[in-house]
């Protein structure tokens, strides 16, 4: 698929960073090796709720290891994730705690020669544990009498008591719900749950700090936000941030996990500034789970809704089980109720949100900031409509989407904006077509063991959190970029890619507007010290937002290519072209239409260092004033094993309106990894918990947390993926993210398919074969019962 | 203290002689020893295929695998796919037209994994990659290009 | 909380040549000492702290162990991989259940790397290819010092991790019978993901002549303490003329009869109602298989 429009943008690529990661050559935080460095590891609570009474560490030291305890650590607290502004920011936990809130929670971390070593003095540390009631339910916690995890946190700088658990609230009211349902001819309720899905990215957290002879650091780190990671260090240590210098570092994959600085930063950091020495944290899987896992939901959701399938009113009420420590879940209700508002037009509407704590591993982002789990719910009910009032599913969502022209607030209330392109309907007809919807038949007209259906799912993901005023998130990027003597290009910025491919849009972006080929532009390796700040790469904003940033660099260095180019061979700046010029391996400045007035970049880069005229470069800070949604389309088709409550996912079709595509084979892969993760949302993935002791029911080990592999997913000719035919205005050349969006119509898309195939509504996900079997089984006794 | 016993290993064509404990290893030895990182550490249990390498021209866990049971190995990393001229491997060709790389974390278990299938079955039909490929996860792609990568490069 | 990265546990490790040198060091050793061959379970329980062995023997490099003859039976030296198991079983069709559950385990490295007698010495009640070689009525030879005996694969697990290998006792070969004529066997399980361990699984061996039953073996897997033969079950369905009646009798008594418990991996409810038609389709396949 290539557009004529472009000359790089829009073509398959090769990705820059690819060379290194088929040949084994990148190098991840987890790879870093330092000389006379220390490998650290922590000593982690057995309790899911308990007070550190007493703690000894001689016979550890006395071993050669260097120890920290909650007393040799700051006792700043602190919230991990650093994107919310500092007044909307939850501050409840410390470096090391004095009390553990969760099972594998850290305590004590040690530093020694080898991992052996300090396994062995791990083993040598001798801590009581003081146990306490613990409490693993959210409704449970907010009752009465319940264990208190927090008495009291910080908000900003304002201490806020913590009462029944309740670690935030959140409600959006618009117009009146009562009015709204009364004036329904129909109104349909249900209670929908998504599980504790484990990030499971492969590279488990890791991180490693060299102590720097000025007193400053060197940190490298899994981490979406270089800058964030510093300020934060920075504050918690004390050290000025001149003297604080993050890496950026690919990370092995990370869906969310490391938008905060994960929690064995800050322990690595404390560690190598006492052993003043370089000291590596690499997190082993099992500790990895303990640490993060996506915020799990419980959703009653009730829909008003006109005989010809216009809704009403539309009523949301969700308590989120965010764990021991909040990771911000402020914004995520924010954004829950952005998503429910976002989805479908609706007259009335009422969201109310209370984030819970309980004695479970901290749930974070991940993959949809509470997106796909209000689109499962969402997308379930509007079928659950459909099929009431006896209209095709796909004509309801047409009747009610929110599109163009109208209000898009996805990320949450604050972050309003007008929606400016839009191929959703494109999407569900092109969809509807290639996947033979008509034939799909009702669940009723089916019969025998296996039993087939096809479900449709829509969604949308916002492109960053940008908007027309300030809100409670920060959001912009700053690019430097750089024409370097030989006419090659030079791209330093803060933003991260995770394996999307971000950066390689970025440098693709780049090579466009400055009419250089591609295999010129080089994304230079950065760290804090030596690029603007950048907020952080999540919310999909990474080509949208960054990409932005890199382009207005780029207009900015053209302008002054153009002008000394314009000194060179006498031609007005303002009628300048640069295009590439493939057989010379160059960008050529030329006046269209008189040939002799051709330059090539290279000779212009060179002739300005020669003459003293200076470098052609640019910085610049950029704040995108839109938010526009990314929308996505999935249809899945699902054989069910009524005998055995199995389901196979047979295959699908999945596809994203993200404006201009910039690498079309990249994008296709985010929609197919997307696919997949939502699927195990969907039909596999939760963490669950022993409710007597706290522990994780499968230990931390992947051998009991399963992930979908090659063979559980559709064959290469039953899956399909395309992109809608739209064009961002707001987007660098038209461009809207795709990341997040590919995973959050899925689990709905998947409900709906099992419900075509066998006429049960399954609301708890994951819908594992035994609620299945469970199910069909109560269908069937209902039935006989009806008899 | 253990003793240590010294191993002799032919990794990617060279011969090395690493000092290794009785408890060490294969992962560790190729990670730490010899500074070959191009093999992962991600589940520790045998799960996920992070850390496959070949020995004797056979897939095994290197995290499961002692280094000291492997004495007198030839050992084949991601590191050693690649011709020593630099050149890529055609599967490695395959992977970056594909697309098939997304964070690279698991790319080098597939790798070693696809070199391992096309060895005994030149043109292997779907199924069978997916089949083979089972035993390694990837977080990122949903396999449906590390799976066309790897189709393509059948005979 | 173990260490999945690095093996904290110290030992010494030993690598016999013979079976002499092997059953010295178990004497010498005795419950100090663990038997690693693939290392597919042995190492994992080291990095769960479940086993704290002071020695590491390891039995690969005993020739003896690692070789397949036959003379009427099988016999398939205890440390062979599973991966040239299987490829024996897919040019033998007659142990066509072996073949199903050895083709079923996870990875591809795992077959590589794990031993036949691995895998029965781990005694999951979820062992694949266990409860396959259960169907097929193997036996285990056994080594001490004191001398060799063979047990029936039945009497040797005695429930989970547990085994009637006596102290100083080592795996030599696994033997299975020659299949009499007009016998067809399976091997099928229900897992989470593809290559998963079983939630549940079943193997069956029927000889038939096309209408009646002659004999059959049957064996359930994850739904007790050890792989189980089902009796009760084999008794009901010998002699007898196969129809949907029958098999629906038949899947009623293996619901009954067997004892599953709620796990990480699956329900008691889950796997009493799946074993009724996991059995049946296990069974067809099988008496599909049946030569004729």
């Amino acid at each position: 698929m290539n557009d004529d429009r472009f000359d790089v943008i829009g073509r398959v690529t090769r990705r820059q960073d690819g060379h290194a990661m088929v040949t084994g050559r990148q190098l991840y935080s987890s790879d870093i090796s330092l000389p006379n460095m220390l490998q650290a590891r922590v000593l982690r609570s057995p309790y899911p709720h308990a007070r550190i009474a007493a703690i000894d560490t001689s016979e550890a030291e006395r071993l050669g290891a260097v120890c920290i305890t909650p007393e040799d650590v700051p006792r700043v607290k602190y919230n991990e994730r650093q994107v919310s502004v500092p007044a909307k920011t939850y501050r409840d936990r410390t470096v090391l705690p004095d009390k553990v809130r969760h099972v594998g929670q850290g305590v004590v971390a040690v530093a020694a020669r080898t991992e052996a070593l300090a396994d062995r003095a791990l083993d040598a540390l001798d801590v009581e544990f003081e146990s306490l009631p613990a409490v693993f339910d959210p409704h449970e916690a907010m009752r009465d009498g319940a264990p208190q995890l927090h008495d009291a946190v910080l908000l900003g700088e304002t201490v806020l008591p913590i009462e029944r658990n309740i670690a935030c609230y959140r409600e959006a009211v618009e117009g009146d719900v009562a009015r709204g349902l009364e004036e329904a001819d129909l109104v349909v309720e249900n209670e929908f749950t998504t599980g504790r899905a484990y990030h499971g990215q492969l590279e488990s957290k890791a991180v490693v700090c060299r102590p720097e002879a000025d007193g400053g650091i060197t940190v490298w780190a899994t981490a979406q936000s270089i800058h964030n990671t510093r300020q934060l260090l920075g504050s918690l240590f004390d050290i000025p941030l001149s003297k604080i210098n993050v890496q950026r570092v690919p990370i092995g994959g990370s869906f969310g996990s490391s938008i905060q600085m994960n929690s064995s930063v800050a322990v690595c950091v404390a560690l190598a500034l006492k052993a003043q020495k370089s000291v590596k944290l690499v997190l082993t899987r099992e500790e990895d789970m303990y640490d993060h896992c996506k915020y799990p939901s419980n959703i009653h959701l009730t829909y008003g809704v006109k005989r010809d399938g216009t809704l009403t009113a539309g009523y949301l009420k969700t308590v989120v089980d965010i764990g021991g420590h909040n990771i911000q879940a402020y914004p995520l209700l924010g954004c829950m109720a952005g998503w429910f508002v976002s989805l479908y037009r609706l007259p009335h509407l009422k969201f109310e949100g209370t984030a819970v704590y309980t004695n479970k591993a901290p749930a974070c982002a991940m993959q949809g900031y509470g997106n796909p789990q209000v689109t499962f719910a969402v997308e379930s009910m509007m079928d659950t409509i459909a099929e009431e009032l006896d209209i095709d599913p796909i004509d309801v969502r047409l009747k009610n989407y929110v599109g163009l022209g109208e209000t898009f607030w996805g990320q949450g209330p604050t972050v309003r904006s007008v929606i400016r392109s839009c191929g959703v309907e494109e999407m569900l007809l092109k969809g509807k077509a290639m996947v033979g919807w008509e034939g799909r038949g009702s669940s009723t007209s089916k019969t025998g063991r296996f039993r087939r259906g096809i479900g449709v799912g829509r969604g949308f993901h916002t492109s960053g959190t940008g908007a027309p005023t300030p809100g409670e998130v920060i959001d912009y990027s700053t690019a430097m970029v750089k024409i370097n003597e030989d006419g090659s290009v030079d791209c330093l910025t803060a933003l991260m890619c995770h394996g999307g491919g971000t950066l390689d849009a970025g440098a693709k972006m780049v090579a466009e507007e400055l009419g250089v080929p591609l295999d010129r532009v080089g994304i230079s390796p950065s760290n804090t010290r030596s690029t603007g700040y950048d907020v952080c790469t999540h919310a999909t904003r990474g080509v949208y937002c960054g990409g932005a940033s890199l382009l207005r660099a780029a207009q900015d260095v053209k302008k002054i290519l153009f002008d000394f180019a314009s000194r060179i061979i006498d031609v007005n700046p303002d009628a300048l072209k640069v295009r590439p010029d493939t057989s010379r391996g160059q960008g050529v400045v030329c006046l269209p239409g008189a040939p002799a007035k051709r330059i090539t970049v290279a000779e212009v880069a060179k002739t300005a260092q020669i003459k003293g005229w200076g470098s052609i470069i640019a910085v610049v800070s950029h704040r995108q004033v839109n938010c526009p949604p990314c929308f996505v389309v999935n249809f899945v088709e699902v054989e069910v094993d009524t005998a055995t409550g199995q389901i196979r996912p047979m295959r699908a079709v999945a596809a994203v309106d993200a404006g201009t595509v910039i690498n079309p084979d990249l994008a296709a892969g985010q929609l197919e990894g997307g696919l997949c993760r939502g699927i195990g949302l969907a039909l596999l993935e939760d963490t669950t918990y022993k409710p007597d002791t706290g522990e994780l029911t499968c230990g931390g080990y992947l051998t009991d947390y399963k992930v979908y592999t090659a063979q559980d997913m559709p064959s290469l000719e039953d899956l399909s993926t395309f992109f809608a035919d739209t064009y961002e205005p707001s987007g660098p050349f038209g461009a809207k993210g795709v990341g997040e969006a590919a995973n959050n119509a899925t689990a709905g898309a998947v409900a709906n398919a099992i419900y075509n195939a066998v006429g049960i509504r399954l609301t708890e996900a994951p819908i594992t074969p035994e609620r299945v079997l469970s199910a069909l089984t109560r269908d069937a006794e209902q039935l006989q019962q009806g008899r | 203290m253990m003793t240590k016993r010294r191993v002799t290993l032919t990794v990617n064509g060279e011969h090395v002689e690493p000092l290794v404990e009785a408890n060490a290893l294969l992962v560790n030895v190729l990670r730490e020893e010899l500074q070959l990182t191009g093999t992962k550490y991600c589940c520790g249990t045998g799960q996920c295929g992070g850390c496959t390498v070949l020995v004797n021209g056979e897939p095994i866990l290197s995290c499961l695998t002692l280094a000291v049971a492997v004495d007198g190995a030839d050992i084949l990393t991601i590191e050693g796919v690649a011709k020593p001229d630099g050149s890529l491997d055609p599967i490695q060709e395959a992977f970056l037209d594909h697309g098939a790389v997304q964070c690279g974390f698991c790319t080098p278990g597939m790798i070693l994994m696809a070199k391992d299938l096309l060895a005994h079955d030149p043109s292997p039909s779907e199924e069978r990659i997916r089949e083979h490929l089972r035993g390694n996860l990837c977080r990122c792609t949903g396999y449906h290009r590390i799976v066309k990568a790897i189709g393509s490069c059948g005979q | 909380m173990g260490n999945t990265r690095i093996l904290t546990r110290e030992f010494e490790y030993v690598a016999p040549e013979t079976m002499p040198e092997l059953l010295a060091l178990l004497d010498r050793y005795g419950p100090a000492a663990t038997i690693i061959a693939g290392g597919t379970d042995v190492v994992p329980q080291l990095k769960y702290e479940k086993i704290s062995p002071d020695y590491l023997i390891d039995v690969t490099k005993i020739a003896e162990l690692r070789t397949v003859r036959r003379d009427g039976a099988l016999h398939i030296g205890a440390a062979v991989r599973l991966r040239d198991v299987k490829a024996y079983c897919r040019d033998n069709e007659t142990y066509a259940c072996l073949g199903d559950a050895l083709g079923s385990i996870g990875q591809a490295q795992v077959v590589n790397m794990g031993t036949l007698g691995g895998n029965i010495c781990t005694a999951s009640p979820a062992a694949d290819s266990a409860l396959a070689l259960l169907v097929l009525e193997a036996r285990v030879r056994l080594i001490g010092s004191g001398g060799e005996r063979v047990v029936p694969l039945d009497a040797f697990f005695r429930g989970p991790k547990m085994t009637g290998m006596e102290p100083g006792e080592v795996m030599a070969e696994i033997q299975v019978p020659a299949v009499v004529d007009h016998t067809g066997s399976a091997f099928r399980k229900i897992g989470r993901v593809a290559g998963d361990i079983s939630k549940i699984s079943c193997a069956v061996a029927v000889q038939s002549d096309g209408e009646r039953c002659l004999s059959c073996r049957i064996g359930m897997g994850a739904v007790g303490p050890t792989p189980m033969r089902m009796p009760g079950v084999e008794q009901l369905l010998s002699g007898r003329a196969i129809d949907a009646g029958v098999m629906d009798e038949a899947a009623d008594r293996i619901a009954a009869d067997i004892s599953p418990l709620t796990d990480v991996r699956s329900t008691e409810f889950y796997r009493r109602r799946v074993s009724r038609v996991l059995f049946k389709d296990t069974f067809d396949q099988a008496w599909k298989r049946v030569q004729r």
